[in-house]
């Protein structure tokens, strides 16, 4: 903070002698808090080891020996594990304020080793035979399992990431478009079916307020996915594509209201970038359904400057109507 | 010189530290909410979700226009200059945005400001016999620091100071065989000399209205302080072109590897003396380029295993400091208290995102039963 602001406002009449005299000895002697700073390296350091980690193991399947692996990663992993239970505290279904940041990090450290562990197993032992989704399916339970009793987001992000990779569909939210084949009907389907199981997650988590603190997580998940298979419905089924413009312009409708509800802004603008999407899509198709001429060109091209005008205006006069209520 | 009105940014700037006094409990709710009442504010700055879907929006709606303009007057053969028209017709719309409806760092302007320096360089670059390095970052380098000074914009001062380091490079090259063997050196200056007045301007009570800028010009002046005589940074210059190899800038190596190595620790000293949090931080990251650096030319061990042992490395320091600012030491502290709930929502989507990786189980072969007829009579398989 600069002090001659508060001298200046001291000037104007607007602070006491004693406010500015507690403002220059507060300053003074005011620590500095490496809190963030810290914990940015420590995160920095497990995302370093698992990839260093995971790497050393892929590259020398054949060469090391297999059991020394499994010991290796297995003991770590049942450490990092067993430091998170000796200094957790007692079970909650409400949100359990955390005194050890420590443990965060190691518990982050202990589920990624377990991943590595169980996918090595079933790489070079294949303890699960062909059944090759208990392999995504036993770390998702174990990892839903450690989000729950340790109360973790990170934990439960990796869960669910875990849960969507079970069903056959990749969620990590800059992946999910380049690593679906949304072409596919069975992957949109999942799509929807995930989408809705998690939106429903998260109402659980509120309504009945078990770890009410995970309803965003949950929230976040389902919604994109929902979003882009309902988008990703209307140009696969392309016959029908008004159709499947029903089931868009429901959910939009719907998370629109609970943006309103819970001022949320990032629903807000999410939800209304989604359905520009599809109502564009819908005026494309309309518009270039006969042929790709010309008058058509610039109307679309009309069409995207007036609709971008309006959506900016109507983005603005939310912000002033949630600035407002909040 | 700024669209907008001076005593606004400067109670903007008022403002600013009167909720972090208020945050720290050296005013109470009263005095905080006369102060606020007293320094009013008038500039539109929206939630910054609003603001990427602003942002979003404005991009869009810059191409649609400028493809809409272009196929209607069939610019084919004045594209060069239809590129200009269009970066001056973003900057009048900028003005009108900032000036008339109060768009300050909302998404709308940022974009018009990325408009008007694309366009007018591209177009600039494409022709007009103005392909010169020098004479194009030397435009640029105005356009955006006009910009800055304009709009007070954060983004515009750091495209400003890096076009000019771009510039002062181009001049040395351009200037003779004698300059270009110095261009190190020359950079390594220039940019000391930007951080040191920006730092002094940063501190300064009279420039409250351009204090956002100074302290993004400050640390951007540290970041190409370091930068300059950085080993890899150099050597990756020199191979530019033959008259930079032929008068290579690495003649004295042990004074660029002294540089890379030596820089950051002595800066995060530094640092850690001042208590600049900044500085801490920028060091950091300086440390973590010159390991990087080192570890390009001289590979001790592989990758992966570089990997775990800096990984190891770094989650035992990060542990043993937690622990050892527990108590509060020179200064600094760890608060051992959690996080915000919008914080912890963040860090929980960067783990999903980071961590999460991109697998996916893949549904089992499944092998359907085929049926088959004899001598080709049926037609399944």
């Amino acid at each position: 903070m600069n002090i001659q602001i508060f001298h200046q406002l001291h000037t104007e009449g607007l602070i006491t002698d004693e406010t500015l005299d507690k403002i220059k000895t507060g300053e003074a002697n005011r620590p500095i808090s490496l809190t963030r700073e810290l914990k940015a390296l420590m995160y920095a350091g497990v995302l370093l080891l698992t990839t260093g980690l995971g790497i050393i193991v892929y590259k020398n399947l054949d060469s090391i020996g297999h059991l020394a692996i499994v010991i290796c990663i297995a003991l770590a992993a049942a450490c990092c594990f067993a430091y998170c239970a000796a200094k957790a505290p007692p079970f909650s279904f409400q949100k359990v304020d955390t005194a050890n940041i420590l443990r965060d990090y190691i518990l982050l450290l202990g589920c990624m080793l377990l991943l590595i562990l169980i996918g090595y197993l079933q790489y070079q032992y294949q303890v699960f035979g062909n059944r090759w989704g208990m392999a995504t399916f036993v770390p998702m339970v174990i990892l839903f399992i450690s989000a729950y009793y340790f109360d973790h987001l990170g934990v439960l992000s990796l869960a669910i990431v875990n849960l969507a990779a079970w069903a056959g569909i990749t969620v990590t939210p800059l992946h999910i478009l380049q690593s679906n084949d949304f072409d596919d009907a069975r992957i949109i389907f999942t799509g929807f079916g995930l989408g809705v199981l998690l939106l429903v997650l998260s109402f659980i988590s509120l309504r009945r307020n078990i770890k009410a603190h995970f309803s965003f997580t949950y929230k976040n998940f389902g919604v994109h996915i929902l979003f882009i298979s309902a988008i990703a419905a209307m140009v696969h089924f392309s016959s029908s594509y008004a159709f499947w413009f029903l089931p868009l312009a429901g959910l939009a409708v719907f998370q629109f209201l609970e943006a309103k509800k819970e001022k949320s802004f990032y629903f807000l603008v999410i939800t209304t970038l989604y359905f520009y999407a599809g109502i564009s899509y819908l005026v494309i198709r309309f518009l270039f359904q006969t042929s790709f001429d010309e008058g058509a060109l610039y109307l679309a091209l009309f069409y995207f400057i007036v609709s971008g005008l309006v959506l900016a205006l109507f983005l603005i006069h939310y912000n002033k109507l949630f600035k407002k209520a909040t | 010189m700024t669209v907008y009105n001076t005593a606004t940014l400067k109670n903007k700037h008022i403002r600013q530290h009167a909720t972090e006094a208020f945050k720290r409990q050296y005013i109470n709710s009263d005095t905080y909410k006369n102060i606020l009442e007293k320094h009013p504010v008038d500039l539109y700055t929206p939630n910054v979700f609003v603001k990427i879907g602003l942002g979003i929006l404005t991009v869009f709606i810059t191409f649609c226009t400028v493809g809409f303009i272009a196929l209607l007057f069939n610019i084919d053969n004045l594209f060069k200059a239809f590129l200009i028209v269009m970066g001056i017709v973003c900057y009048v719309v900028l003005e009108m945005m900032a000036g008339k409806k109060r768009h300050y760092n909302s998404g709308v302007d940022n974009i018009l400001m990325a408009g008007t320096v694309l366009f007018i360089s591209t177009g600039l670059s494409l022709g007009y016999s103005v392909n010169s390095p020098v004479v194009l970052s030397l435009v640029t380098c105005i356009i955006c620091l006009w910009l800055a000074l304009r709009f007070t914009d954060r983004l515009a001062a750091i495209a400003a100071t890096l076009t000019f380091l771009s510039l002062v490079f181009n001049a040395c090259v351009d200037a003779g065989e004698f300059t270009i063997s110095f261009f190190p050196y020359v950079l390594l200056l220039v940019s000391g000399c930007i951080y040191y007045f920006s730092g002094r301007e940063e501190r300064s009570v009279k420039n409250q209205v351009y204090h956002p800028l100074w302290q993004t010009i400050s640390v951007i002046g540290l970041l190409a302080f370091y930068l300059s005589g950085n080993y890899y940074v150099v050597a990756s210059l020199t191979e530019e072109n033959y008259l930079l190899q032929k008068n290579s800038a690495l003649s004295f190596p042990w004074f660029f590897w002294t540089w890379t190595m030596a820089f950051p620790v002595v800066c995060l000293v530094i640092g850690i003396q001042r208590k600049k949090l900044l500085l801490i931080r920028a060091d950091v990251i300086l440390i973590a380029v010159s390991v990087l650096t080192f570890r390009y030319y001289y590979s001790i061990v592989a990758a992966e295993a570089a990997m775990v042992i800096a990984g190891s490395l770094l989650l035992a320091a990060s542990y043993l400091l937690m622990q050892y600012l527990r108590t509060l030491r020179c200064g600094f502290v760890f608060d051992n208290t959690s996080a915000d709930d919008e914080t912890e929502n963040v860090e929980g989507f960067v783990i999903g995102q980071t961590l999460g990786g991109q697998s996916r189980h893949e549904q089992e072969a499944k092998f359907g039963g085929g049926s088959f007829g004899g001598a080709g009579a049926g037609s399944e398989y």
